[in-house]
């Protein structure tokens, strides 16, 4: 039997275009902060566990060298988007397995070394060779959500908008002055329907939390209540796009083992690296019924003040996306709305949170990885 | 001219290809492109055999974002075949013409100039074969 979970501790920097300081001293800032923010001694620290998609090797070790924190178990993780996430889930995993008491969860990634222009993708992938890019995916998908139950762009665009004003109200994203449908659609287009600002930028950032066992509980503590983690299944057939497969089948283990079902979720963050994205995951995540996505943006619940506030930190869209910092990113906003800390944009009386993070894409599956998380207070 | 993904396709003629997907001779399992093992059984090697010309689009989009052996715009999409796989590839077209669930016939394209050009398999509409 699994011990609870704790996030005892949680840090980031806000995410930016580019920072000029490196990833190892940005993802300081963010491990400083976390430690600072349980008031908790570093040498208490049992295990690191660091995820980044383009980091390079040992880069744990290049955060944790000059912060006078070497010689613990550290596990340098990539799983593209859901990296952060994964080094979650791993350290969830020892800590509710006994293992260890506290342990340091970081994410972090400069994106600002690629320039502009859609992510490089692996050329070992036969699509990719072919011209397959990521927002072509998720174009692809829109087409067809569109073909089977109605929509148009500019129901896309309501998604960017709303994840913007959110934005507005959190200094840490990258994109903050309120935009208009009418100015999405006429942003430049990237992948038709998708115009640029139905798409995440990319962004440097970092988060850390400092992840506990009962021992280590404090009163701004929450409860990591189950921490889920799988990968892409392989399919080459007939299969229907708009059912985003991997996330249907995570958020059932999610439910299952949390003991919730969605109706029970008060504020969740989910992975809308694209708008079109967004939607697909309210079905999938069960906050509506399946076509009923553009429906759910459309009457206003999933803003702040809805019925299911999505994305309440601005999301991919307007924070940015600074690959593995992203899904430990989800967390610390998370616990803020259950610590009831969230300031301008708290979601009122939230009691149960939800992450959902998705981790790049190959051919033959909707994504390689999913993640998911649900933090209680 | 160097042929991208030379192990999945054929080409018949100037503008006709067709495509080569693996088909188990222990269960049967088909795939796309062809396997070295059978994902179903991890039989080695299974059988190439040809697949039909004609497909249904299932999807498509217009790129402006390029991939860097291409320039912007270009049209990719999904093709459904009858035998149960789908198939991600260019498309020539007028972006104007192309509605989900036309039939799409498979073609050659050259893409780049010079020594880098390549040759792929495409799609193309299939009245306008």
């Amino acid at each position: 039997m699994a011990r609870p979970v704790y996030v005892t501790g949680i840090g980031m920097t806000p995410f930016r275009k580019k920072y000029d300081i490196t990833l190892s001293e940005l993802a300081q800032e963010a491990v400083v902060r976390a430690l600072r923010d349980a008031g908790f001694d570093r040498n208490r620290v049992e295990a690191v566990y660091s995820g980044s998609a383009w980091g390079g090797p040992l880069l744990g070790q290049r955060i944790l060298r000059d912060l006078g924190m070497t010689g613990v178990p550290l596990v340098n993780i990539e799983n593209a988007c859901s990296s952060g996430s994964t080094a979650l889930h791993q350290g969830w995993a020892a800590v509710a397995q006994g293992m260890y008491d506290a342990v340091l969860v970081i994410g972090s990634e400069k994106l600002s070394r690629f320039g502009s222009g859609a992510l490089p993708l692996e050329d070992d992938d036969h699509e990719v060779r072919l011209g397959q890019v990521m927002p072509a995916v998720y174009a692809m998908r829109a087409q067809r959500y569109f073909h089977e139950y109605g929509g148009t762009p500019a129901d896309l665009a309501q998604v960017a908008v709303k994840n913007r004003r959110h934005a507005g109200l959190n200094e840490n994203a990258q994109f903050r002055d309120p935009i208009t449908v009418e100015e999405v659609l006429a942003s430049r287009p990237v992948a038709d329907p998708l115009t640029l600002l139905m798409c995440c930028p990319k962004a440097d950032g970092a988060a850390a939390l400092l992840i506990t066992s009962e021992r280590y509980r404090n009163g701004r503590s929450v409860e990591v209540r189950t921490s889920r983690l799988t990968s892409g299944v392989f399919e080459d057939g007939i299969v229907d796009t708009t059912i985003d497969e991997i996330t249907v089948r995570c958020a059932k283990e999610t439910y299952e083992s949390a003991g919730i079902g969605p109706e029970d979720v008060d504020v969740a963050e989910v992975h809308d690296a694209f708008a079109s994205a967004e939607v697909f995951y309210y079905e999938a995540l069960g906050f509506c019924k399946q076509g009923e996505g553009l429906n759910l943006v459309r009457s206003g619940a999933t803003a702040i003040g809805g019925r299911i506030p999505v994305n309440p930190s601005g999301g991919l869209l307007s924070k940015g996306h600074p690959l593995g910092a992203t899904g430990v990113a989800q967390i610390v906003e998370i616990v803020e709305q259950l610590r009831g800390e969230a300031g301008a944009r708290q979601v009122e009386g939230a009691k149960v949170g939800l992450t959902h993070c998705t981790g790049g894409g190959i051919a033959g599956m909707d994504h390689g990885a999913c993640t998911m998380h649900v933090l209680v207070r | 001219m160097k042929k991208l993904n030379a192990d999945f396709w054929k080409q018949l003629s100037e503008n006709e290809a067709v495509l080569l997907m693996s088909e188990c001779a222990s269960c049967g399992k088909r795939n796309f492109p062809p396997l070295r093992f059978c994902p179903n059984c991890h039989a080695e090697n299974p059988e190439k055999k040809e697949m039909s010309r004609l497909g249904t689009l299932y999807s498509f989009s217009r790129v402006h974002v390029p991939h860097k052996l291409y320039s912007a715009p270009y049209i990719v999409g999904y093709v459904d075949f009858p035998e149960g796989l789908r198939v991600f590839g260019q498309i020539r077209a007028n972006f104007e013409d192309l509605r989900i669930g036309m039939k799409v016939a498979t073609s050659v394209c050259s893409f780049g100039e010079g020594e880098e050009a390549v040759l792929a398999y495409c799609f193309v509409p299939a009245q306008k074969e």
